[in-house]
This record gives C-alpha cells, sequence and structure tokens, in this order.
C-alpha cells in the first residue's frame, strides 16, 4: 500500500466520494462518470455519443447537484441562434420612461451545461459555442463577459437520424477534451435500472463538493508528475496517428485522413494527471496515457474511405497502434 | 512544503543495484557469446585443418568475437533511469520508480512537498522488491550455444588424436576419415606418408577371367617404367601379406620404404616390356607381377571414391587425386594405357605424396602411347575423358558420375537451345498438364492434343438490383473516392 498523501488521498477520496453520490442516480457508465469528472478537473469539455434514453441528461443534472454547481440543458434545433445560448441585448423601460440596455445572460453561463444534440444547430451556432468553451468569454456588443469556472460543457450528438443535421468540423471536434461512447447497459445494470424507477422515490443527492474544492483539485491535478518516458510515450502515441511520409506507420497512412493534433498529446497528459490523482498516485504512468488513449484522440482522427469501406473504426485504428507501440524499457 | 532529501539513498541504491545485476548478466551473456564465436573458429580449424581455415584466420576470430561482445555490452547496457522503467515494469509499481528517479535532483519549487511525497510512496511500494527478484538469473542462449561448442570441440579433437598416428591440424577432417576408412593416411606436407596403400592381391584374384589379356607392354625403346624385379615383388607382396587386408582383395603395402628402389627397377622392367605403374620414390601404387585385377571389384572401389570425391567437390573441397591425374594426363602421349584403377589410386596416393604431380608424370609417361586403347574403361572411370575410346558425348563409364542421369535432360536442353522446340515438344507431350505454351520457329508446325469431352453445366440466372443509399455521413468520403478514381483513369 502507497503511502498515505493527506493531500492526493484526500482528492482520491473526495473524488470517489462524488461518484458514489452520481452512482447513487446513474446505474453504470462507470467509464462515462469517470470520463466526465476527469474532464470537469482537467478544465475540459465532453462529446458524449449515444442513443437517446441512456441517462445523458440525468448524469449532468447529477453531478451538478453533488458537486454544488449550476446547470443548464440546451436542446439544440436547426432553428437555434446563437443568441439564444450566449444571450443578447434587451431594452428596459425604467419607471420614469428612460430606456436602457441590457445584457440578459444566456444559459451558457453556468457551470454544467448540457448541449443536447449539438449536431442538430446550424454551423454560426455551433460556433458560438464553440468559441465559448475554448475562450470562457461571451463577448456581446463590446462587452465581454467571462464564464465563470468550473465550466464543462457535456455535448452530445445522436449517431441516428443524420438527416438534415450538421455534422461538427474537424477543427471544432478537437475542442472536446475527450469523446465517451455512451453504451447500452448490460443486463444487470438494466434490472437496477428498472427497479430504481419503480420506487417511490427519488434517491437523494447531497452536495459533496462545493466550487472551491473542484478548483483545489484542479490545482492539484496540475502538479502531478510526469516523467519523460510517460510524456514521450504520449507523444509517440499521437504521432503514430499521423500519416505523415517518412514515419513507421503503416497503418496511419492506409486508413487515417488526418491525425491527431497537438492537443491530443496535451489532452493526454492533462487527463492522465487527474487519472493518476483519482487513483490515489502523484505520478503520471503509461497505463493512465493507454487508458486515456480512445476517449482522447477517438475524434482527432479523421479516417479515409479505405477505412469506412474496410468498417475500422476509429477505435479499431487506436487500438491497433497502441499494441505497436511498445511500452519504453 | 518541507525540502527534499537531496540523498535519497535508498531510491538511488535500489535502482544502482538493480543496474549491477543487469550489467553483469549482460556481460557473462555477452561473455559466453564471445567464447562461442571463439569456440566456432577451434571447430572450423579441427574441422577444416589449418588447411583452408589458418591459425591467424582462427585468431582473428577469436578476436572478432571478443571486440564484438564488447560493443554489444556497450550497446545494450541501459542507463540508471532505463533500469529503474524495466523495475516498475517487473514490480508492477506504475512508473513509481523511475518517476521518483528522474525528479530525485529537481530543483527546490512549488513541487517539492508532491516529489517528496511520490518518492516515498515510490520506495514504500518497491521496499519488498529485490534486485534478485526484479532481474532473476535466467538461462542464456548464448551459455548453451557455448557448452554445446565446447563439446563438439572435444569430439573433433578426439577424433582427429584417434584417426592420426601423428597428430597434425593441417589437412582437413573429412579427408583424414576418406583416407582412415580407404587405409592410407592423409598425406602431411613435409612427412613421407608409412601408410599402407591398397592394393589387389593377384593371389586372392579370382573373378579375372582366365583368357584376360596380359598387362600392355612398353614398345622397346621407350622412355617407359621398368617393372618389378621378382625377388622386389616378392618383397613386396610379402611386407603385404603381413599388413591384415582392411578391404577384400587388397593388399597394404608400405610405400616409402619401396618408392626409392622401385624407382629404378621400374625402369627396368619397363624396358622388359612389362607394364606398371611408375613412381619417383614417392610412388604409392605398384600393380602385381601378372598384371592381372579383379575388375568388378575395382569398378566398385572406383565408384565409392568417386562418389566421395563427389561429396568433397559439393562441399567445396578439393578433391584427393582429380586435379592431379588431369594434370598428369599429358595430351598425345597415349595416357590411357594405365588399365586397372588401382593405377588410378596408386596416382592418388602418389599425388597426395608429391604435390608436384611428379611422380603420375612418370607413370603416364612411361606406358606406352596408344597401345591399350580398348582396355581402359575402367581407368577412364576414374578421370571422365581419358580414355581414347570412350570420350565421345561426354559419357561415363562409370554410374556413379556426377553427370549421370541429366544426360536426357541435357540432350533436351540443348535441343531447345537449337531450335528443334517440335522434339522438345514430343518428348515431354505425355506430360503435359494444364495450359501450355509453345514457341516455334517460322517454319510451319503443328501441335495436337488428345480430344477431351466437357460438360459445363449452366444455369439461369437473376438478380435484383437495389439502389444503395449512400449514408450522409459517408457521402463526403464516397465522391472523394470517386473523384481520385476519375483523376488516377485520366
Amino acid at each position: 500500500m502507497p503511502v498515505k498523501d493527506p493531500a492526493a488521498m484526500s482528492a482520491n477520496e473526495q473524488i470517489a466520494l462524488v461518484r458514489t453520490q452520481v452512482h447513487s442516480v446513474v446505474v453504470g457508465h462507470e467509464s462515462v462518470v469517470n470520463g466526465v469528472l476527469n474532464a470537469l478537473l482537467a478544465g475540459g469539455h465532453v462529446l458524449l455519443e449515444g442513443v437517446p434514453g441512456l441517462g445523458k441528461t440525468t448524469l449532468l443534472k447529477t453531478l451538478g447537484r453533488a458537486l454544488h454547481l449550476d446547470y443548464s440543458r440546451i436542446q439544440f434545433t436547426p432553428d437555434l441562434m446563437p443568441a439564444d445560448i450566449l444571450g443578447s441585448l434587451v431594452m428596459d423601460t425604467t419607471d420614469t420612461g428612460a430606456k436602457s440596455l441590457r445584457f440578459e445572460r444566456g444559459p451558457i453561463f453556468t457551470h454544467l451545461l448540457l448541449a443536447d444534440e449539438i449536431n442538430r444547430a446550424t454551423p454560426r451556432t455551433q460556433s458560438a459555442l464553440l468559441e465559448a468553451m475554448q475562450e470562457k468569454t461571451v463577448t456581446s456588443g463590446t462587452t465581454t463577459y467571462s464564464l465563470e469556472e468550473p465550466f464543462l460543457v457535456m455535448a452530445t450528438q445522436n449517431p441516428l437520424e443524420m438527416e438534415g443535421t450538421y455534422p461538427l468540423p474537424e477543427a471544432q471536434l478537437d475542442r472536446f477534451l475527450l469523446k465517451l461512447l455512451v453504451e447500452y447497459p448490460e443486463r444487470e445494470e438494466l434490472t437496477a435500472i428498472v427497479e430504481r424507477t419503480a420506487e417511490a422515490e427519488a434517491p437523494q443527492i447531497s452536495a459533496v463538493l462545493d466550487r472551491g474544492q473542484i478548483l483545489g483539485l484542479r490545482r492539484a491535478a496540475g502538479r502531478v508528475l510526469v516523467a519523460p518516458h510517460v510524456r514521450d510515450y504520449a507523444i509517440s502515441l499521437v504521432l503514430a496517428t499521423q500519416p505523415r511520409p517518412g514515419r513507421p506507420n503503416a497503418l496511419a497512412r492506409r486508413y487515417v485522413r488526418y491525425g491527431s493534433s497537438p492537443r491530443g498529446a496535451q489532452a493526454l497528459v492533462l487527463c492522465g494527471r487527474v487519472r493518476a490523482l483519482m487513483h490515489g498516485r502523484l505520478h503520471v504512468s503509461i497505463e493512465d496515457i493507454r487508458a486515456l488513449a480512445l476517449p482522447a484522440l477517438r475524434h482527432r482522427i479523421i479516417l479515409n474511405f479505405d477505412a469506412h469501406a474496410d468498417s475500422r473504426s476509429e477505435d479499431d485504428i487506436l487500438l491497433e497502434i497502441l499494441d505497436q507501440i511498445a511500452v519504453p524499457a | 512544503m518541507t525540502d527534499l532529501d537531496p540523498s535519497a539513498v535508498r531510491l538511488t541504491s535500489l535502482v544502482e543495484a538493480c543496474h549491477a545485476r543487469l550489467a553483469g548478466q549482460l556481460r557473462a551473456r555477452e561473455r559466453f557469446f564471445a567464447l562461442s564465436v571463439g569456440l566456432s573458429g577451434l571447430c572450423g580449424l579441427l574441422v577444416l585443418g589449418t588447411r583452408y581455415v589458418p591459425v591467424p584466420m582462427a585468431l582473428l576470430v577469436v578476436c572478432l568475437g571478443a571486440w564484438a561482445a564488447w560493443q554489444r555490452v556497450h550497446k545494450h547496457l541501459p542507463d540508471r533511469y532505463s533500469v529503474a522503467q524495466l523495475a516498475d515494469l517487473r514490480a508492477g509499481l506504475a512508473d513509481a520508480l523511475s518517476t521518483a528517479y528522474h525528479f530525485r535532483n529537481a530543483p527546490r519549487g512549488e513541487r517539492n512537498g508532491v516529489i517528496r511525497f511520490q518518492r516515498e510512496a515510490a520506495e514504500h511500494a518497491s521496499r519488498g522488491a529485490s534486485p534478485e527478484q526484479l532481474f532473476p538469473a535466467v538461462p542464456q542462449f548464448t551459455r548453451r550455444v557455448a557448452a554445446w561448442l565446447v563439446g563438439a570441440a572435444l569430439v573433433l579433437a578426439a577424433v582427429r588424436v584417434a584417426v592420426q598416428e601423428n597428430v597434425t591440424f593441417e589437412p582437413p577432417l573429412p579427408s583424414i576419415l576418406l583416407a582412415a576408412i580407404f587405409g592410407s593416411t592423409p598425406p602431411v606436407a613435409g612427412q613421407p606418408s608409412t601408410q599402407p596403400a591398397a592394393l589387389v592381391d593377384p593371389a586372392n584374384d579370382t573373378s579375372l577371367p582366365a583368357d584376360e589379356p596380359p598387362a600392355p607392354r612398353a614398345e622397346p625403346g621407350q622412355d617407359t617404367e621398368p617393372p618389378r624385379l621378382a625377388d622386389e615383388q616378392d618383397h613386396a607382396q610379402t611386407a603385404a601379406a603381413e599388413e591384415p587386408p582392411e578391404v577384400e582383395g587388397l593388399i597394404p603395402i608400405p610405400l616409402d620404404e619401396e618408392a626409392g628402389a622401385n624407382g629404378a627397377e621400374d625402369t627396368q622392367a619397363g624396358s622388359d616390356g612389362q607394364q606398371g605403374p611408375s613412381d619417383d620414390g614417392e610412388q604409392a601404387m605398384l600393380p602385381p607381377p601378372d598384371g592381372e585385377w579383379d575388375e568388378q571389384a575395382q569398378s566398385l572401389l572406383d565408384k565409392l571414391k568417386q562418389a566421395f570425391e563427389n561429396m568433397l567437390q559439393t562441399l567445396d573441397m578439393a578433391s584427393i587425386d582429380s586435379s592431379e591425374a588431369d594434370s598428369s594426363a599429358e595430351p598425345g602421349s597415349g595416357s590411357s594405357d594405365q588399365p586397372s584403377a588401382a593405377d588410378a589410386s596408386a596416382e592418388s596416393q602418389a599425388s597426395e605424396l608429391d604435390p608436384a604431380g611428379q611422380s603420375a608424370d612418370a607413370s603416364m609417361e612411361g606406358g606406352e602411347p596408344g597401345a591399350e586403347a580398348g582396355e581402359s574403361a575402367s581407368a577412364g572411370a576414374t578421370t571422365g575423358e581419358d580414355t581414347d575410346g570412350q570420350t565421345s558425348g561426354g559419357e561415363n563409364a562409370s554410374a556413379a558420375g556426377s553427370s549421370d542421369g541429366d544426360k536426357t535432360l541435357a540432350e533436351a536442353r540443348q535441343l531447345e537451345a537449337f531450335g528443334a522446340l517440335e522434339e522438345l515438344y514430343m518428348e515431354r507431350a505425355e506430360n503435359i498438364v494444364g495450359e501450355v505454351t509453345i514457341e516455334t520457329t517460322l517454319a510451319e508446325q503443328s501441335a495436337s492434343v488428345p480430344y477431351t469431352h466437357t460438360d459445363v453445366p449452366s444455369s439461369e440466372g437473376s438478380g435484383v438490383v437495389t439502389r444503395d443509399e449512400v449514408p450522409a455521413a459517408y457521402r463526403t468520403y464516397v465522391r472523394n473516392y470517386f473523384e481520385a478514381l476519375r483523376e488516377d483513369s485520366r
């Protein structure tokens, strides 16, 4: 057993406490819950892909309650305008009849934002949201408003009903730190879901962390040590996804149209630090990098037609790359 | 935040111990590798002898092995950080040890507390791990190879000692074994052979027919080899009778004791018309006075010799006597006047005794040219083409020659080269299977094949054409794909 570091183990215990609270409502989806918490503590955003009805909204709502954070939800539709997200100037009339413009904040001014079916909005609206995600500021007229930390956007995509949708461009997909796949629950999990639905009272969620503690966890994650060989391993993974000539990555040259950007390596290291903290370690291991390779890189590589013709998915390519990239030493 | 312990004694000592153990294992492995290389050179020397593997070459192999081992040690010896990573991997420490080792000398700063806690956790996790557990002694492949090579070298040395009377490393081991099988000692440079040569005992020769013509006689006045005198022949036979014959019908005779005397005496015998092989003091083989040979046994012996010569030639080794015999057969001098294969065996022995081949020349020049052209079939088998009456077509009298069995194919290839393809086709027509392409000359030719009745079943087919909708997400790729196809087609 490793030595109990008060700071580290406190962080570990705090994160475990949040997980326990979330799992009192959300059945299963262990990897999704860990991924969302990881993105929250790493300061990024997460893209979820799954069919409707798998508990994505419930997950984020429960997380907001457990963390004592504000929560908003936006259902993206083709007629959704940027002002509907960011806010707009409205005219106020005082009792004396004087009129003034006032910025009415949109639903983006929150801590946890669920952008449901983001691919149904127009690119203009998507860009407005993604700009706010990257800069964490909203500009209206000549005034810039900062979004309060922590700020997490959990966008969802429905892989079905692609007609009339606007798939996110690659440049905007790169803004998401992780892409998580929400799978169907197993039989036991489905049984638990049905039983909980039949219960008369919904489980009570208590706030186990507050905003200050979450920011403290973020700072602790930033101090987690990353050894050079672990960092080099993350870089090797990212380079292996790039179909550049002159490198021994035949798999990428065959199936990958565009490889991961440097943001992929940043995401691996950032999320690796949080994962190490979750496991009670103060250093990142190669196992952390390998565990995060799929959610951190699957949306950063664009496959070519040959991959689609051969029914190869991004995960298939990444798993093969993980097999090819040898562990140092 | 507390300051770090700059020494990190426990962590450093563990990594140092692991590094020392790994380096020791690597050095031991490479020592065995160098030993294996050196033993390989020794085995090569024992097999091929110093004739083909000189001592400086063997020493060079040993030096190269040592140099390669030194290079491999320096190339594969990891640094301490890599050793720490390896220890992490083997102990399942999730890179704790290597991370702590890397940050042991980190400058003081904000992360001092984190580094100290991480180091303590790493040392605590690796407390139960020892270098012996992390890097256990494993059986090394190079050690087994070295052991096998030591055994092989001992066996080879024992074989040489057992076979040779005077142990020398000059001749190759196969030739020594061959000589031992045939009752002669391989030649040693500057050392006369004392091993008996194989001769046919005329007294035991019962296979020779009664009407066998006598041995060819030399023409008067020619420079021929003199036959043996009767008392010397008796002496030779007596000496040969003292030695137990190794092969039925063969009598070994000491060579160097009679070689000097036989030289002059053979000259006298040659003037009397007695035909026999001559030697210049080191001639090994002498014919019996009666000149009758067991042709059947000798033919078998020749075939055996030819087979072993072919084997040696395949192994890219010099034949025992083929080159000497070829060089001794002077054109136009009636070289076929040595009728027996025993003469060829004698030439073989003589040529090994005398590298200049002078004795063989003397024996061939001593015969009468063209006198016994029709009787030299057996002797011709040893050289392949020195017989006057059997040189046409390059056929060998022996069935154990290297060119046996492929004559038909060679002729077919010659015909093919000359454009007579129809003959090639006719020869192979029975074996043709499948599609055949026949290249012919411009002349009109015809080819016929047997009629084959073939039934091909047919059935009506039907299909349904459906329009497959391309999903919206793939339309871009489909369009790009077909655009790329169009560009390629242009």
